[in-house]
């Protein structure tokens, strides 16, 4: 009887282990398949996370590596309510930049406008140069207020602009105009037909010019430096004229014209030309006459001779007359 | 005889046994995974909604006070990265005084009202904050703290 409880309990007692051994693989098994879930979701939610802090890393970064420098602004109130301002931007960062938002403050009134520049694209690529000029409507704002004015771009960056002036007076030629002449770069054409410019827009940049009635033609390098930024536009009677002290009194005069690429000169009519500020262009004297074109030449009574050029401009600056002359070059007529 | 149906009752409750072990298991295991679910959904919840957080940014673009009507009016740019920016208070401070603003009225530069109260992507957009009857003291430094709906704060400091 002994023998057979004994056997009996060694057989069965085996079978009340299973259960336990069943529930302890279930328990490994949950908390492991739990665990394992947790922490696989964890480390995708981390990964999700750190990506966001990247990105947002790199907008600051990009924010921070912004760098437009505004210099040159200027408020100019050509009427009542009106301010036009501009100024110089340069991107000095690396990186691109879009400036969204012009504001100009009245401080004296403490009146404010806004403007979107978003639909005029002005985008600086690193090292990019542009002239901001916008007209601004700002209800009893005289040139005698306080203004100021900043830009505002789409990474979130805000840039003052700054009235410091770095145009040399020089450069401004006060006391003489708003326009200045590239002296190193005056030059004279000679035609390759009637009508069209030889080596245009070269030409033979030189001090001494055929006369015996050769025709020819003079081109200058203008820049518009008027101190309000204004755009100057020249008339049909801005000239070059030419003096020779050799001959008392005898001048000739050469008139401007309308030039296309290829060097043919416009010959019926003259579309005024407007030179922005800071803006530099080649302006073409050839015409005998300021109503339509005709060659002219230094004719044979007056060569050689050594003259005195002139350059006589006439038009408008913004919404004023406008009328310079620039001396400074010479030239010495010679037989050809 | 008698022996083997003592055995008999032994293999059942043996089996019940190891039943109920493998149920209870079972059940355990689905109330884990039941429970590490909700987890994870209210992890990714937080994680998605901390990610929206930090992909705002607000960039003030000009404070104006208006001394006349008491009133301060707030121009926005959203220069984050995410659409839907709308604003859940405002607090205009200094170092003693502060008043909060809730759901103030968003607007568009042009004046009209946004109609989705929000600002998506480089949208721009201003609040007034009507401070009458308190003044503010002209040429002191005041900042305010925009609190967005997903709770980001956003400071600017400006002049009365």
């Amino acid at each position: 009887m002994k023998r057979i409880s004994l056997r009996r309990k060694t057989r069965f007692g085996s079978s009340k282990g299973v259960s336990t051994v069943i529930a302890t693989i279930f328990l490994v098994l949950t908390v492991f398949v739990l665990s394992t879930n947790v922490f696989l979701w964890s480390l995708s939610q981390n990964a999700l996370y750190n990506q966001a802090v990247k990105e947002r890393n790199q907008q600051d970064v990009n924010r921070l590596l912004e760098n437009i420098i505004a210099t040159n602004a200027t408020y100019w109130v050509p009427s009542t309510g009106t301010v036009n301002v501009t100024a110089d931007l340069v991107n000095a960062g690396s990186i691109s930049v879009q400036i969204i938002t012009l504001w100009v403050l009245d401080a004296t009134q403490q009146k404010y406008n806004v403007t979107d520049l978003r639909a005029s694209n002005f985008n600086l690529n690193p090292g990019d140069h542009r002239l901001l000029s916008r007209a601004v409507q700002i209800p009893g704002a005289v040139s005698a207020n306080l203004f100021n004015a900043w830009i505002v771009t789409a990474r979130g960056n805000k840039v003052n602009l700054a009235t410091v002036q770095n145009v040399i007076v020089s450069d401004v030629t006060q006391g003489i105009g708003s326009m200045t002449l590239n002296f190193f770069q005056f030059r004279y054409f000679t035609y390759a037909t009637s009508t069209k410019l030889a080596n245009y827009a070269a030409g033979i940049t030189s001090f001494n010019v055929p006369g015996q009635s050769t025709p020819i033609a003079f081109g200058a390098l203008l820049t518009n430096y008027d101190p309000q930024k204004a755009t100057i536009t020249l008339n049909r009677y801005s000239n070059i004229w030419l003096i020779f002290p050799g001959a008392p009194g005898q001048i000739v005069q050469f008139f401007i014209v309308n030039v296309a690429s290829d060097g043919t000169i416009t010959t019926r009519g003259y579309t005024p030309v407007s030179i922005a500020y800071r803006e530099t262009k080649l302006i073409v004297f050839a015409s005998a006459s300021s109503s339509s074109f005709s060659q002219n030449s230094v004719p044979p009574s007056l060569t050689p001779n050594p003259s005195a050029v002139n350059l006589m401009l006439l038009g408008t600056i913004g919404a004023r007359d406008y009328g310079q002359n620039i001396p400074f070059v010479s030239v010495y007529v010679y037989k050809p | 005889m008698i022996f083997n149906k003592k055995a008999v009752s032994l293999v059942a409750s043996a089996v019940i046994l190891t039943g109920v072990a493998i149920s209870l298991g079972f059940v355990v295991l689905f109330w884990g995974q039941s429970m590490s679910s909700d987890y994870a959904r209210n992890y990714g919840q937080i994680t998605d909604a901390e990610i929206a957080k930090l992909k705002e940014k607000l960039t003030a673009e000009y404070v104006f006070y208006n001394s006349t009507s008491k009133s301060i009016r707030i121009f926005m740019l959203n220069a984050g990265a995410i659409n839907n920016v709308t604003i859940q208070s405002v607090h205009v401070r200094n170092s003693t005084w502060n008043t909060v603003t809730s759901s103030p009225s968003l607007k568009f530069f042009n004046g009209t009202v946004i109609s989705d109260q929000d600002l998506d992507m480089g949208e721009e957009g201003y609040v007034d904050i009507v401070l009458s009857p308190i003044a503010l003291t002209v040429n002191k430094y005041y900042s305010v703290r925009i609190v967005t709906g997903r709770g980001s704060i956003f400071e600017a400091d400006f002049i009365a």
